[in-house]
């Protein structure tokens, strides 16, 4: 059997690729990197590095593949639950992020290894805990030499992180259009002058950027200028100081009190809880897409039932919210993401497939969608036709709440526009979803006037 | 080249940082077809000196801390 294609994400590594086949992931490993991978497990860098969490682990594999002369290896890695990309991500994540870099920086110096990338997508999330996907990613220090990593660094993490604490929380979106981080010039212009007050920012970010322009066009052909090791260690060491020292200005959202001020009554709110714990069971799910998850009450029952939960809301501040209360009871079966449903992440790139969309990186088993369906319908005009449609493209099984116009949030909803939605009701509702799904479960949740559905997705 | 900072005159390198540091208020926008790997590849060799007191220090001061605390047990 040959090897199969490339993941669409794993091309520009010379040394290696992702491949696919019969379900497994694998990775090839060129001869060209024979040395470093060598280096990397004799040293015992690979092994403190997975001790660690800090690094996928992986094992040899003896697939039956046509190993060309360029093969070195091919490994089975770990497959992670969930991919997600930096422009997901909440602002602490993003930290964690950075920092589990630099620690895998430090640790691979101690053993006479150095990262020769630092891109925010070779980490992923287990839950609330990052690590380093790319095995390939280490190369033997040569002494002397500065982090060729460091602008990526910069790029992928610092800038972004400094633009959410000082700008906004919403310009981490940002990463989606610079695929290889926010440019640093770019940076700078967006952020206050205040910024600079921070020496750690003023040096990677301002002083950077303005070096960048000075030596654009210019070679850097001179090799006698080297850095001692101390210095590049005294380099991470003022990174971590600049990515500890950025902190979220003190915030809050509409929705991240969403669940103080709604409109259930304990009664309600305790009948919905139960009703979608047993929904839940009856679908026994693997993975669950919680939309509209708000800072993640109902993921954390589907998390508690074993489901690989991936909490996903708009709100970058619920997220955030989400992400720390995960992080707070070590629950590794959450990963809480920023995507809005009105426009969910597409898939960017080279070819325009080298980051998976949303709907590419599903189907899952269940999904979630509580007190959302109003907020499409109504605020943001999508026909019930339309919601169907996508949740049938996402998930195979569905628990949806109905809210009907009677309802304090719709009435809210509508109290500054006209009512042009003559369709919008539990009838018709029923109808467009039956296109897509059988309608297995109905349970009002009694004087609310919400009613909670489960739906199995209609094979075609 | 300015990292190395002993062929400069004491002049020149009393104000060089100071310099840079304000040029840093002009920022120019890096053109996107430059690869502008070269300034970042030129301010850790500028500052590698700052960077190495700054971690000989730490380490120095941690060092010491661990010294007092063994003492003191």
């Amino acid at each position: 059997m040959t090897i199969s294609q490339p993941l669409s994400s794993s091309f520009r590594d010379p040394n290696g690729f992702v491949f696919e086949e019969g379900g497994n992931l694998y990775r090839k490993v060129r001869v060209s990197y024979s040395e470093n991978f060598k280096h990397l497990t004799q040293s015992g860098l690979y092994i403190t590095l997975v001790g660690k969490g800090l690094l996928v682990p992986h094992e040899d594999s003896d697939i039956e593949v046509n190993r060309t002369g360029s093969t070195f290896k091919i490994l089975k890695p770990a497959r992670v639950p969930f991919i997600s990309y930096p422009y997901e991500w909440s602002f602490s994540q993003l930290k964690s992020a950075a920092l589990a870099t630099l620690r895998l920086q430090k640790i691979s110096l101690e053993y006479g290894m150095t990262l020769k990338d630092a891109s925010a997508y070779n980490i992923q999330f287990f839950g609330i805990t990052p690590s380093l996907i790319d095995t390939l990613s280490f190369e033997i220090y040569e002494p002397g030499s500065p982090w060729v990593a460091y602008r990526q660094f910069c790029q992928h993490f610092l800038a972004p992180l400094a633009l959410m604490a000082y700008v906004d929380l919403r310009l981490s979106r940002l990463t989606q259009s610079h695929i290889d981080g926010i440019p640093l010039d770019l940076a700078c212009k967006l952020l206050p002058k205040r910024a600079m007050l921070n020496g750690n920012l003023l040096m990677h970010l301002f002083l950077h950027a303005k070096l960048q322009s000075k030596y654009e066009g210019a070679s850097t052909n001179d090799n006698s200028k080297k850095m001692p090791k101390q210095a590049l260690l005294g380099l991470i060491d003022s990174l971590e100081a600049a990515i500890l020292s950025i902190h979220l200005p003190k915030c809050q959202s509409n929705w991240s009190e969403y669940y103080d001020c709604n409109s259930y009554s304990v009664e309600t709110a305790e009948k919905k809880l139960s009703t979608v714990r047993d929904m839940l069971l009856k679908t026994s799910p693997e993975t669950v897409f919680d939309f509209g998850a708000n800072c993640g009450r109902f993921s954390r029952i589907a998390a508690e039932l074993g489901a690989m939960t991936i909490s996903l809301d708009m709100d970058p501040l619920c997220v955030q919210k989400n992400y720390l209360d995960a992080a707070n009871h070590s629950d590794n079966r959450i990963l809480p993401l920023v995507i809005d449903l009105t426009a969910p992440t597409p898939s960017i790139g080279w070819s325009n497939n080298e980051r998976a969309s949303l709907i590419e990186r599903g189907p899952c088993d269940t999904g979630l969608a509580l007190a959302l369906v109003h907020h499409l319908a109504i605020a943001n005009n999508v026909p019930f036709a339309r919601i169907a449609e996508f949740f049938s493209l996402v998930c195979k099984n569905l628990i949806i709440e109905f809210v009907p116009k009677s309802d304090v949030q719709v009435e809210r909803l509508l109290s500054s526009r006209k009512d042009v939605f003559s369709s919008y009701n539990e009838e018709n509702f029923e109808r467009e979803f039956a296109n897509f799904f059988e309608i297995v479960e109905k349970t009002p949740l009694e004087e609310s006037g919400r009613v909670l559905y489960l739906m199995n997705r209609r094979t075609k | 080249m300015f990292c190395d900072r002993a062929k400069f005159s004491p002049r020149v390198r009393d104000t060089l940082p100071m310099a840079l540091l304000l040029s840093v208020f002009y920022i120019q926008p890096a053109s996107a077809y430059v690869d502008p790997s070269t300034g970042s590849y030129m301010l850790q060799l500028a500052m590698g000196f700052l960077f190495g007191a700054m971690f000989t220090v730490k380490a120095l001061l941690k060092r010491l801390s661990l010294k007092r605390s063994v003492r003191r047990d």
